[in-house]
């Protein structure tokens, strides 16, 4: 494996700024998406985090999700059996770039043919390179319209995070993959023993309030990487998962009438660390139209919903979260039935 | 037959080196009819009509000036905006100096506002780091430069956009706007300081149709005047295709082909990208948009890469590595897959250009090379390693045996090898960056090219020159590799006649010579009367193209 090299931040300015403007020439001024409809999911992490194994994961276990997949290196991947019979998701390659020239154009007109396709995906991954703040590239993807963020997923190496974060050529590069992460992988804790403490500190010194999900071999749901989308996450993840160091539970709540919007309001805002994701339709009492509530760890949105989102006058959320944090959780659910 | 124009001059340089000098040169129907005296040219001036147009009386004429490799495509926007950074960046007029403050940084967007007219056009500044230079900007400190036109301000790293509050306006963001990173200030109004990603994307939206327009057109416009005030008549842009092919084509096409465009622009199609798109039709492809070239602009060839960036420390060497024990990046193609890859063109016809940065990568490349020529030989390919910063003497030697030939950007000598002898490379690869001496005592034909804008040295052919025969480091006094010197002449034939060989074009363009096209640099001093370590100072009038005069 190459070693990495400081071009990529000295350069990434440059990088944003042209990435742009490939992607303002390229994306067309009308798109068959609609404006934030196509949920993007940004996987980062340094070299060997595990990346590419969560990917293959990704797209073997897609449970029900159409999603589309775009690699830097295609030839990592193993396309396997299963996934070619499913036909359900889609990889796409990137062109590699080096220092002196990007992915971005490559990244834009690939999103824009996602976006003019006939059938759209439930979700995009987009691979970032391993040597870059992905930052970078996912301001150059929202260029698109069509596109919401849903989320940074960095993955972070256990056995390696401790060096890495100190190492003078590396640290800058691998904490601003931490500091841009709204969910953080810790992978590989079943090779560090005891040291899974030094290696947890580590990553709370860069990233005190992110939620971290602990695994081995890249195993997470696809519920927690890419938010909930199908009516399967909650009870999916309500069994609890074996062979999952961390385990998640989900708790699903439903209202009738109006809710209070500020106390509401106030109370999502306020939900614990241990929450992962939450997905919710809310009908609230200063709104007009129903609200989409979307979470990915510290991170919320609340948008009016599109037309015939809500079927009915039942407000729902689903939260997913640490089962190891559980009771802080159930308390907050509390406060927000009673809200 | 038409109308004979003639143009004495103080010198007219031809870079034919059969007639190398002359008093005058004769152009009719926008190509060099004639080079030599008034008296000289009487066989054809008693035959057909003419004029003599002293424009040129007291300057002196040579070939335009020909930079074989930049990147307008990516520059033509990028050099639009206004650059408050506080380290060095390629700017409109070379190396836009840093600014160390943040009354600088004002100064800067003070300067910016006085200089544009129309109270209503946008600014856009890019490169603040607000960590060395005093902070953030923030909205009521930009209104105070300008409450009528939009100023928007991005930072260096991609976190930070600052908007005033016609930008604001223009960015369709209200007081009432609810989005995570868009601050404000303690009393609530908007501060215009938007803060990662969703904020970002809010701030940067509302830019994507202006952004759009400086890098199009207007752009491509801006980057051939800064061509021109050069002495530039070609250039080529390398990595062509690499965004959108259509789309980069139309914005070519509607810009270079217009009559007032000032230069004759190359298009390198980047082999990757076609590859991509066409798989092992690439060849074909290429070849099918081949007859949409014209003198004016052209499809040239096609491009690989093999390493990363001399300046950004990502080009591959050999042992032992970089001082730190690190080495750089390997480019899009994996090197074993190299002559696989570039068999279909190098059968085809089509010239290969490879970019190769590093000793190692030109290793790689010239072993792509020796295995073209042993599955099918071939003379007078033109295979062109690019860039070719860090080299052995023995790699001038075996591109030589196999035929090929080199595109050297060798502003790094002057602008680059003191700080890579201690960052990145150490003393001896460093001083011995770009070594010209060697591929001339090996018989390589080579051209100087500056990357413009992807890299730190300004456009301008006459600086390269400079450098090559120089090799002057930063310091104004040491010189590096004093053995990897060239003279004059041959520097000025790697800015004309051999920069239009890497090209494929020397049989029209590079020289003053009957048939070729009227394309002159038009230089107020004699590069040959004045002290070698002036040769960049030369002031220069304009240019010539195809015979029709463009004063800088």
């Amino acid at each position: 494996m190459d070693r990495p090299t400081l071009a990529a931040p000295l350069d990434a300015g440059f990088t944003l700024l042209t990435g742009l403007m490939d992607a303002a020439r390229i994306i067309p001024d009308r798109l068959k998406a609609k404006d934030n409809s196509l949920p993007l999911t940004i996987l980062s992490g340094f070299l060997g985090a595990g990346k590419t194994t969560l990917v293959n994961r990704l797209l073997t276990e897609p449970e029900g999700r159409r999603i589309v997949v775009l690699v830097n290196d295609f030839g990592s991947l193993d396309i396997d059996a299963r996934l070619i019979r499913s036909r359900s998701s889609t990889t796409i390659s990137l062109a590699n770039g080096c220092a002196c020239c990007t992915v971005a154009g490559d990244l834009s007109r690939a999103l824009v043919e996602i976006a003019q396709s006939e059938a759209l995906p439930d979700a995009i991954l987009l691979e970032a390179s391993g040597l870059a703040d992905p930052r970078g590239i996912a301001q150059v993807a929202l260029a698109n319209p069509a596109l919401r963020l849903d989320g940074i997923v960095t993955m972070v190496d256990a056995e390696t995070v401790v060096q890495y974060a100190q190492e003078p050529e590396i640290a800058a590069l691998f904490t601003s993959q931490v500091s841009a992460a709204d969910l953080l992988i810790l992978n590989k804790v079943d090779l560090v023993g005891d040291a899974i403490a030094g290696a947890r500190a580590a990553v709370a010194a860069l990233a005190a309030d992110k939620p971290v999900i602990q695994t081995a071999q890249a195993s997470v749901p696809p519920a927690i990487v890419f938010g909930i989308t199908t009516p399967h996450d909650a009870g999916i993840l309500g069994r609890g998962e074996a062979g999952h160091p961390d385990a998640f539970r989900s708790w699903n709540l439903t209202w009738t009438g109006q809710l209070p919007g500020a106390a509401l309001r106030k109370a999502l805002s306020s939900l614990p660390h241990g929450v992962l994701r939450a997905k919710g339709i809310l009908h609230l009492d200063d709104e007009e139209a129903p609200h989409v509530y979307q979470r990915v760890g510290q991170r919320w949105s609340l948008r009016p919903a599109e037309p015939g989102v809500a079927a009915d006058a039942l407000s729902r959320l689903v939260i997913i979260g640490h089962r190891g944090e559980a009771e802080e959780i159930s308390a907050a659910v509390e406060r927000l039935k009673n809200a | 037959m038409k109308h004979i124009t003639v143009y004495p001059a103080r010198r007219v340089i031809t870079m034919d080196p059969g007639r190398p000098f002359a008093e005058a040169v004769a152009v009719m129907d926008g190509r060099v009819l004639s080079t030599g005296t008034i008296e000289t040219m009487q066989p054809w001036l008693e035959r057909y009509p003419h004029t003599i147009d002293d424009t040129f009386r007291d300057l002196v004429i040579m070939p335009g000036l020909i930079d074989p490799h930049t990147h307008f495509t990516h520059s033509a926007g990028y050099l639009a905006l206004h650059y408050i950074g506080p380290i060095p960046s390629p700017g409109p007029n070379g190396i836009n100096p840093p600014l160390k403050t943040r009354q600088e940084v004002i100064d800067k967007l003070k300067a910016a506002d006085a200089a544009e007219k129309d109270p209503t056009a946008p600014i856009v500044a890019w490169g603040l780091d607000p960590a060395a230079q005093g902070g953030n900007l923030h909205r009521d400190e930009l209104d105070q430069i300008s409450k009528t036109r939009p100023i928007f301000c991005i930072s260096y790293a991609p976190h930070f956009s600052y908007l005033n509050t016609p930008a604001l306006k223009h960015s369709n963001v209200t007081e009432s706007t609810n989005v995570h990173g868009v601050q404000r200030y303690p009393d609530g109004r908007l501060s215009g300081v938007f803060v990662e990603i969703e904020a970002n994307r809010l701030a940067l939206g509302g830019m994507r149709g202006l952004i759009a327009k400086l890098g199009g057109a207007e752009g491509l416009r801006r980057m051939g005047k800064i061509a021109q005030e050069a002495g530039v008549t070609t250039s080529a842009e390398l990595i062509f295709g690499m965004g959108d092919f259509e789309i980069e084509w139309n914005m070519y096409s509607s810009t270079v082909n217009e009559e007032s465009y000032p230069l004759r622009m190359g298009l390198v199609t980047l082999e990757n990208a076609i590859h991509h798109k066409h798989g092992a039709k690439a060849v074909d492809f290429l070849l099918s948009v081949m007859p949409r070239s014209n003198d004016k602009l052209f499809f040239h060839g096609v491009k690989f890469l093999s390493d990363g960036s001399f300046p950004a420390m990502s080009l591959r060497v050999n042992f032992p590595g970089y001082l730190d024990g690190s080495n750089g990046l390997r480019n899009d193609i994996p090197w074993d897959e190299l002559p696989e890859r570039m068999l279909p063109f190098w059968k085809a016809g089509v010239q290969i250009h490879c970019h190769a940065n590093g000793d190692e990568a030109v290793d790689a490349s010239l072993n792509a090379l020796a295995k073209l020529q042993a599955m099918q030989p071939r003379f007078d390919h033109r295979f062109t390693l690019e860039h070719y910063c860090i080299s052995r003497p023995d790699q001038a030697r075996r591109l030589k045996a196999l035929g090929g030939a080199a595109s050297v950007n060798n502003y790094f000598v002057h602008y680059r090898s003191q700080l890579h002898a201690r960052e990145g490379f150490g003393p001896d690869r460093s001083e011995a960056v770009a070594r010209l001496g060697s591929l001339e005592r090996e018989g390589v034909i080579f051209a100087l090219h500056s990357d413009y804008s992807l890299v730190l040295v300004p456009l301008h052919p006459l600086t390269a020159a400079w450098a090559a025969i120089n090799r002057i480091a930063l310091d104004g006094k040491t010189v590096q590799a004093p053995g990897e010197r060239i003279g004059l002449e041959r520097a000025l034939r790697a800015i004309t006649i051999d920069a239009a060989y890497v090209l494929g074009l020397d049989d029209k363009l590079g020289s003053l010579e009957t048939g070729k096209f009227a394309d002159f640099a038009i230089l107020k001093d004699d590069p040959f009367s004045v002290d070698v370590m002036a040769l960049k100072d030369i002031p220069i009038w304009g240019t010539v193209l195809n015979g029709r005069l463009q004063p800088a």
